[in-house]
C-alpha cells in the first residue's frame, strides 16, 4: 500500500507540475485599453457617455474621459472633449454632456485615457444628438482693455472646439485662443473702435449676449 | 494551452504502471475442495459470468500469488456465505468427456446445476442431463419447417416423475434458473428429502449513483484560419468549476464484473482568452478574443475497475456530448502606432449549439463509509466544433481534476 500511495503521489505531483508549466494570462501592456459603451439618456440638451477600462495598463493614467466628433476620427478638427478624471477610481466611468452637440446631428464617441507617453482610444460608438443646452455668459474679465488684449469669459455649455465658439465684441469678431465648457480665452479685436459693446457668443446657431458691456479705456 | 500528446501519454503510462503493479483482484473469503476431499480456506477472486466457469483463482492470503485451479484440479470451490461451484463430467459435443465447473443451485435428491447459461439435472441412478430446447426440421405439406421443441419439459417429467402433483407446473415452467430452481426445491420437499437452495454470491450493486465536482482546465484551439489571422496565436487556459451527477451500471452476467457503463450530467462555465499580436514596424496590432461557454455535458461510456483489497483504481472512456446553454464571444483589437492606441471591437464568430467529443481518465475509489466511496479522478476531454464557419474549425481540450462520492 505504501508503494501504491508513493506512486499515486508521484503521478499527482508530475501532473501538477506539467499543468503549472502552461501560460496563465494575456500579457499586460504599458498603455490602457478602453471600451466605449453605448450612449444612453439621449434627451433634449443632454446625453450620457459611458466607458470602462478593459485593462488600465502598466503606465499611470493622467487623464481620461470622452471625445465626440461628427466624423469617424478622434483627432478630427471638430472633436469635442470632456475629461472625467485624472486617475481612475473604478473600472467604469461616465459623463453627462450638455455642450458640443448640434441637434439632429450624428456623432461618433470615443473613450480615451492618457498616460505620460501615449493616448489610448476606445472603440467607436455613435448616436444622434438631441441638441445641447443653451450656452450662457456669466462674466468676463477684464471688463476694460485695449484691442489685442486677452479676455477670459466665464460661462456654461461652451464648445471645446475654438472654431465652434463664434465670439464677437459688438460686431467685431474675436479670435478664440482656448476653449473649455466653462471658459473661453479670447483676444479683443484689433479693429474694435466702439467705446462700449456687449460680448456675444454663437454656438450651433444659438446666440447669447453678455449683460455687461466691454469697454475700451 | 497546448497539451501535447507526448505529455498525456507519459502521464497515462506512469499511472498504468501504478495500476498494473497493484493489479490485485476483488477477493472474497472462500475455499477450495481438493481432489483428496480436503477443504482449504482462503480467498477466492470474485468472478461473474463465463469467467467463473473457466478457472478459479485461489489465494492463501491476499498478499500471496494466486493458485489457478482448472476444473480437473479440484472438486469444488465456493465463497463463504455464497455460491458453490463443483466439478462435473459431461459429454461435450464431441464424444470425449469433459470436466467442467458447474454452479450448484439446488442440492437434494434431485440437484440443479448451471454451466454458463445451461441448466443440468442430477439424480442418483439417472444420467446427468442438460435441460434444453431443441430445433428439429419437419416437413408439413411438403414444406420444410423448423420447429422448436421444449425437450427440457420431458427431462423434468422423467426426473420428477415420482411427484405427480408437480406435473401441471412442469408443463408450464420456463427454461430459466429462476423458474426451475423452485420447482426442484418443491420436488425435494415432496420427497421429504434434505434440500439446500444455494445462496448466490452478492455481486454488488448493479446501479450506483454519485456526485462529482472539481477543477476544469480548459483551452480552445482553432484550425484552418488563414482568413482569421487574429486567431493565429496563443490560447490561454482558464480554470473553471465543474460538477454534476453520474450513474454507473454493472454489465449483465456473462461479461466481466469490472466493466461498468457510466453516464452523467455535468455543468461547467468557462471563459477562454485568445491572444495574437503582430508587431510591425509601423503599427503593433494585438487581438484578444473572449469566448464564454456555459455547457451541459452528458458523457456516456465505460469504467474499467481494478478492485484491490481496499481501494479500486479505474480507467474511464466515454463519448462526450456537449450542449452549449449560453454562449457569447467578443473580440478586442488594438492598434498601437506612435503615441496613440486605437481600440476596435470587430465582429466574431458564432458558437455552435453543441458538439461531440471523447474523454478518458483514471481515478480511484476508496471506501469512506458503509454506504459510500470517496472518488478522485483525472480526466482529459477533447471536443470538436464549437465553431464551424467556413474554413474556421475548432476544438476544446479539457483536463479535469475532480473529487466526489459514490454509493457502494
Amino acid at each position: 500500500m505504501k508503494y501504491l500511495i508513493k506512486n499515486i503521489l508521484s503521478v499527482s505531483i508530475l501532473t501538477g507540475s506539467l499543468l503549472a508549466c502552461e501560460n496563465d494570462g494575456i500579457p499586460k501592456e504599458q498603455f490602457p485599453v478602453l471600451i466605449t459603451e453605448s450612449v444612453t439618456e439621449i434627451q433634449e440638451g443632454t446625453a450620457t457617455l459611458n466607458g470602462r477600462f478593459h485593462d488600465e495598463g502598466l503606465s499611470p493614467i493622467v487623464s481620461y474621459g470622452f471625445i465626440w466628433t461628427p466624423m469617424q476620427s478622434p483627432n478630427h478638427l471638430y472633436a469635442e472633449k470632456i475629461e472625467v478624471g485624472t486617475s481612475p477610481t473604478s473600472n467604469r466611468f461616465e459623463a453627462s454632456i450638455t455642450f458640443g452637440m448640434e441637434k439632429g446631428k450624428q456623432y461618433f464617441v470615443y473613450s480615451y485615457a492618457k498616460t505620460d507617453k501615449q493616448i489610448s482610444y476606445g472603440n467607436i460608438q455613435q448616436f444622434i444628438s438631441n441638441g445641447c443646452q443653451e450656452p450662457a455668459i456669466i462674466d468676463f474679465s477684464p471688463t476694460v482693455a485695449q484691442p489685442g488684449s486677452v479676455v477670459t469669459i466665464n460661462g456654461e455649455n461652451f464648445s471645446t472646439v475654438n472654431a465652434l465658439n463664434q465670439v464677437k465684441f459688438g460686431t467685431f469678431t474675436a479670435t478664440v485662443l482656448e476653449s473649455s465648457p466653462t471658459q473661453l480665452t479670447v483676444i479683443v479685436p484689433e479693429a474694435l473702435n466702439v467705446q462700449s459693446v456687449p460680448i456675444s457668443i454663437t454656438i450651433f446657431g444659438i446666440l447669447v449676449q453678455s449683460d455687461q458691456n466691454f469697454s475700451l479705456p | 494551452m497546448k497539451f501535447s500528446i507526448k505529455r498525456l501519454t507519459f502521464i497515462a503510462l506512469l499511472t498504468l504502471k501504478v495500476f498494473v503493479s497493484h493489479g490485485q483482484k476483488d477477493l472474497r473469503e472462500g475455499y477450495v475442495v481438493t481432489l483428496t476431499s480436503d477443504t482449504v480456506n482462503g480467498f477466492i477472486e470474485y468472478r461473474d459470468g463465463v469467467a467463473s466457469f473457466k478457472s478459479c483463482a485461489f489465494y492463501n492470503s491476499p498478499d500471496e500469488n494466486p493458485i489457478i485451479y482448472h476444473p480437473h484440479q479440484i472438486l469444488a470451490y465456493g465463497y463463504r456465505n455464497g455460491s458453490v461451484t463443483v466439478t462435473r463430467t459431461i459429454n461435450s459435443q464431441t464424444p470425449e468427456e469433459k470436466i467442467v465447473f458447474m454452479r450448484l443451485l439446488v442440492k437434494g435428491k434431485v440437484s440443479l446445476l448451471q454451466h454458463t447459461s445451461n441448466l443440468w439435472l442430477e439424480k442418483e441412478g439417472q444420467k446427468f442431463t442438460a435441460l434444453k430446447k431443441v430445433k428439429k426440421v419437419q416437413y408439413i405439406n411438403n414444406k420444410r419447417v423448423l420447429t422448436q421443441f421444449n425437450e427440457y419439459v420431458g427431462s423434468l417429467n422423467m426426473f420428477l416423475l415420482d411427484c405427480p402433483q408437480l406435473q401441471n407446473e412442469i408443463q408450464n415452467v420456463k427454461l430459466s434458473a429462476k423458474d426451475i430452481a423452485p420447482l426442484i426445491e418443491k420436488y425435494n420437499n415432496c420427497q421429504q428429502a434434505e434440500v439446500l437452495v444455494m445462496k448466490d454470491t452478492p455481486p454488488g450493486r448493479r446501479i450506483s449513483f454519485g456526485l462529482e465536482g472539481g477543477l476544469n482546465i480548459s483551452s480552445v484551439g482553432f484550425n484552418g484560419r488563414k482568413s482569421n489571422a487574429y486567431l493565429n496565436g496563443s490560447t490561454y487556459k482558464l480554470h473553471s468549476s465543474y460538477g454534476g451527477v453520474f450513474v454507473t451500471f454493472r454489465l449483465p452476467t456473462g461479461f466481466t464484473d469490472r466493466l461498468n457503463l457510466i453516464a452523467g450530467v455535468y455543468y461547467t462555465a468557462t471563459q477562454y482568452e485568445y491572444y495574437h499580436q503582430d508587431l510591425g514596424n509601423v503599427a503593433k496590432v494585438r487581438d484578444q478574443v473572449f469566448i464564454n461557454l456555459n455547457q451541459l455535458k452528458v458523457p456516456l461510456g465505460v469504467r474499467l475497475r481494478f478492485p484491490m483489497k481496499k481501494y479500486t483504481p479505474f480507467l474511464e472512456a466515454a463519448v462526450a456530448l456537449t450542449s452549449n446553454l449560453n454562449t457569447s464571444t467578443s473580440r478586442f483589437k488594438t492598434v498601437e502606432s506612435g503615441g496613440s492606441v486605437y481600440a476596435y471591437t470587430p465582429d466574431t464568430f458564432t458558437i455552435n449549439k453543441g458538439q461531440t467529443g471523447f474523454s478518458g481518465g483514471l481515478g480511484l475509489l476508496a471506501p469512506v463509509h458503509a454506504k459510500f466511496y470517496a472518488l478522485v479522478k483525472v480526466q482529459y476531454e477533447h471536443t470538436f466544433g464549437i465553431v464551424n464557419e467556413g474554413a474556421l474549425k475548432s476544438h476544446v481540450s479539457n483536463i479535469r481534476i475532480t473529487a466526489g462520492i459514490q454509493l457502494r
